[in-house]
C-alpha cells in the first residue's frame, strides 16, 4: 500500500528537511547562548525561558549581555527591541500572502518567524507556492525544537564543542546558499552591496543599528533600480 | 524585574514578526513601498553574511579571519551550482576546517 500523503503536509515535512542542515548552526548557538546565561548569573528557569518567551538568539545573546554588565532594564528592552525591528522587514515581505491566513496560522507564523526559518521559507512564498505557510510552520517548528533542546543542553551540561569546529559558520552559510543565486539582476546585485558595504562600516553605530541600517539602506537602492528599468 | 524586561522583550518581539500579519489597515503596507520590500531578503541577509565574514568579534571593519572569506567563496561558487543550503553547509565547512 502506498501511503498518500496531503500536498500541505508534504509542504510541512519540506520545510522541516529544508531546515534540518541549518541545525548544525543553530544547535552550537544554542548551547553557547545556554551556558552565556548560567555564566551570566541568570537562573536555569529565566536562561531555559528565555529561549521560548524571546525565542531570537541574537537578541538573547544581547540582553543576556546588557543585564548581566548592570544596563538599565529600559537600555535593555530597547536594544533588544531595535534589535527585532528587522523582523518587521520579514514580515512585511510575506504579510501579502499571510495576512489573508486565518488569526491562528498568523500567530504561530508571526512567533516563529526568525532570520533562519525566513531565510529558508521565503521563496516558497515569491513561487506563490499555495501551501509556503506550512512549508514555514515546518521549518519553524523544527527550528524552534533544536531551539529550547540545545538551550536546555548548555544549561545543564555545558557546551563542549571544540571551538575550533566554527559550526556558528553554518548559519552565514546558509544565507548564501539562500540568497546568491537570487542575484540576478542590476537592482539585486545593488540592494546585496549597498546593505554588506553598510553593515561593514556601519558596527560602530549604537544599540546594534547597523542591521536595520544596512537592509533599509539596500532596499531603498534596489526599490529605486528597479523602478528606473536599468535591468 | 529580569522577568518583567523578558517579558516585553518578547512581545515587542512578536509585535515586530506579526506587525505586517495583523491585517489592520492603519498597519496595511503601502503600494509604493512593495517594490522596495521585494528587496528585503537580499539585504537584511546580505548584510548578516557581510558582517559575519569581514567583521572581527570587537566590531573592527576587515579584521575576521581570512580562512572563512575564502571558505565563503568556495561556497559561494557550491551555491551558484547547485542551489542547495545542505552542499553549501557541507562544502563550505569543510573548507573552513582544511584552511583554518
Amino acid at each position: 500500500m502506498v501511503y498518500y500523503m496531503e500536498e500541505n503536509w508534504r509542504e510541512f515535512w519540506r520545510g522541516v528537511l529544508a531546515q534540518l542542515p541549518v541545525q548544525l548552526g543553530v544547535i552550537p548557538f544554542g548551547l553557547v547562548f545556554g551556558v552565556l546565561g548560567i555564566a551570566s548569573g541568570l537562573t536555569a528557569t529565566q536562561t531555559i525561558l528565555m529561549s521560548s518567551i524571546i525565542f531570537g538568539g541574537a537578541s538573547q545573546v544581547v540582553f543576556v549581555q546588557l543585564w548581566s554588565s548592570g544596563t538599565s532594564p529600559i537600555i535593555t528592552g530597547g536594544s533588544v527591541a531595535i534589535i527585532n525591528m528587522r523582523h518587521i522587514i520579514y514580515s512585511a515581505n510575506v504579510s501579502f500572502y499571510i495576512s489573508s491566513l486565518p488569526l491562528k496560522w498568523r500567530i504561530i507564523l508571526g512567533y516563529l518567524l526568525t532570520d533562519e526559518a525566513f531565510a529558508v521559507s521565503f521563496q516558497e512564498f515569491e513561487n506563490k507556492n499555495r501551501f509556503a505557510h506550512y512549508h514555514l510552520l515546518g521549518g519553524g517548528l523544527t527550528l524552534w525544537v533544536f531551539w529550547q533542546i540545545s538551550t536546555v543542553i548548555g544549561v545543564f551540561l555545558g557546551a563542549n564543542i571544540p571551538p575550533y569546529l566554527n559550526l556558528e559558520f553554518a548559519i552565514p552559510l546558509t544565507f548564501i546558499a539562500v540568497i546568491l543565486p537570487t542575484l540576478k539582476s542590476l537592482a539585486q546585485i545593488s540592494t546585496a552591496v549597498t546593505a554588506s558595504i553598510i553593515a561593514i562600516f556601519g558596527q560602530d553605530l549604537p544599540y546594534g543599528l547597523w542591521i536595520i541600517v544596512a537592509s533599509i539602506s539596500g532596499m531603498f537602492v534596489g526599490g529605486l533600480i528597479s523602478q528606473r528599468k536599468f535591468k | 524585574m529580569i522577568w518583567l524586561i523578558m517579558i516585553l522583550s518578547g512581545l515587542t518581539n512578536f509585535a515586530a514578526r506579526y506587525s505586517m500579519f495583523s491585517g489592520l489597515n492603519f498597519l496595511r503596507l503601502p503600494t509604493w513601498l512593495e517594490a522596495y520590500v521585494k528587496f528585503a531578503p537580499t539585504a537584511a541577509l546580505s548584510a548578516i553574511v557581510a558582517a559575519s565574514l569581514f567583521v572581527d568579534e570587537t566590531g573592527v571593519p576587515f579584521e575576521g579571519s581570512p580562512s572563512k572569506i575564502y571558505a565563503a567563496f568556495i561556497a559561494c561558487c557550491i551555491a551558484l551550482l547547485t542551489r542547495s543550503i545542505l552542499f553549501t553547509i557541507v562544502v563550505g565547512l569543510t573548507a573552513l576546517w582544511a584552511l583554518s
